[in-house]
């Protein structure tokens, strides 16, 4: 297992903006949603449930997603990364979505299918603490979809679930739902396989570094 | 351990600030966990998912009582429907039908008695086939009236969850 095999998109280190994230972002991914927006360097929900996708590139279908955690949300309220988005911003988005919803007894990962912008949940939840300063990433290849943890440094799969529903590139994004949380590095892109580059990278000019997770790739 | 199949209903989840459901077995995820025990399912017709579940023989007990919860008579994909009584194959004939599955169609590919057949036969029709969601905002109500779409194969719910 190697995740994630992209680089970070945006680590949001620009002047402080309220619902604006730059012109790589398009909002909303959800119908009817604000915009996030930037503050201290970091991702934040800028008015009541926030959402946005990194418009330059439509990674996959073998595509992830990540961010860091920079301050955890309030209790009961949830984190969304979303990939395979098609019509995004419509009632009729359909793809995949991972929610991250923190909780006074245990913290959860899940999986869902996204239908005309209802969410179908992919089997049980995943229960995993984290923290300010870990991280969250959601990968799909071919039906497997998988979540991602990262802690200390080091990254680890949670589960994976199956659905072939939808099968073909898509949008990356997120969706915000609590004002306290804060995020950092988003990234994300085609999946790379071992040894390889991703098309996107080869065919869009990326920054030299961007493929790699510790060299952000100066998109925004 | 143990393993049994459900058809089970999906429900709403209030707690999302999106529309969404989830399939009503994970209300028993913590007790199945507390057990070593697993889940998986496939969504079908009917606004319900059939459902593989691991778990102790008390905790299977307790989930086939849960309304709407429907635990079937067989627990291996190839056992025969042979010996189960009319009454008790007529009452799967009849979840398949309660999915919106019509009845010509049924017996079309199950004939008129599932005597002949097994529960992986049933269940594999069962998951022919389901239907796209959609939320209707001036309702707030999740509607089940979209395209057809596959499901997800029960084989493939078999192979990951191993008694």
């Amino acid at each position: 297992m190697t995740f994630p095999t992209t680089g970070v998109l945006d680590d949001f280190n620009r002047a402080d903006q309220t619902e604006n994230l730059g012109s790589n972002w398009t909002v909303p991914l959800v119908n009817g949603q604000g915009s996030p927006g930037i503050i201290s360097n970091t991702l934040y929900d800028a008015s009541p449930n926030d959402s946005a996708y990194w418009n330059p590139i439509t990674p996959g279908p073998d595509s992830e997603v990540y961010i860091d955690v920079s301050t955890k949300q309030t209790n009961n309220t949830s984190i969304n990364l979303e990939l395979r988005v098609v019509d995004p911003g419509l009632t009729t988005r359909d793809g995949y979505d991972i929610r991250m919803r923190a909780s006074a007894t245990t913290d959860a990962f899940q999986i869902r299918r996204i239908d005309n912008g209802t969410a179908t949940a992919l089997g049980a939840d995943f229960s995993q603490e984290w923290s300010a300063g870990d991280s969250w990433g959601f990968e799909a290849i071919g039906s497997t979809l998988a979540a991602y943890y990262k802690t200390g440094g080091s990254w680890a799969q949670l589960g994976t679930r199956t659905d072939s529903t939808y099968s073909a590139a898509g949008r990356i994004g997120i969706i915000t739902n609590d004002a306290t949380w804060r995020g950092d590095n988003f990234g994300g892109g085609t999946v790379v396989a071992e040894g390889g580059q991703p098309a996107m990278l080869r065919t869009q000019g990326v920054p030299t570094g961007a493929g790699r997770r510790d060299r952000p790739g100066g998109w925004n | 351990m143990p393993v049994g199949w459900f058809i089970v209903p999906y429900k709403r989840d209030l707690l999302d600030t999106s529309p969404t459901r989830y399939c009503a077995m994970g209300d028993f995820t913590d007790v199945i966990r507390a057990d070593g025990g697993a889940w998986s399912e496939t969504e079908v017709l009917g606004n319900r998912a059939v459902v593989k579940v691991r778990a102790s023989d008390m905790t299977l007990t307790t989930i086939a009582l849960a309304p709407g919860f429907r635990r079937l008579l067989k627990s291996r994909l190839n056992d025969s429907l042979s010996d189960l009584t009319p009454a008790q194959r007529r009452a799967l004939r009849d979840e398949l039908e309660a999915m919106g599955y019509p009845l010509s169609e049924i017996r079309s590919r199950l004939g008129n008695d599932l005597g002949p057949f097994t529960l992986g036969d049933v269940l594999r029709f069962a998951a022919t086939r389901r239907i796209k969601p959609r939320y209707d905002q001036s309702t707030d109500t999740i509607l089940l009236d979209g395209p057809i779409q596959p499901c997800r194969s029960v084989d493939s719910v078999d192979v990951e969850v191993v008694g």
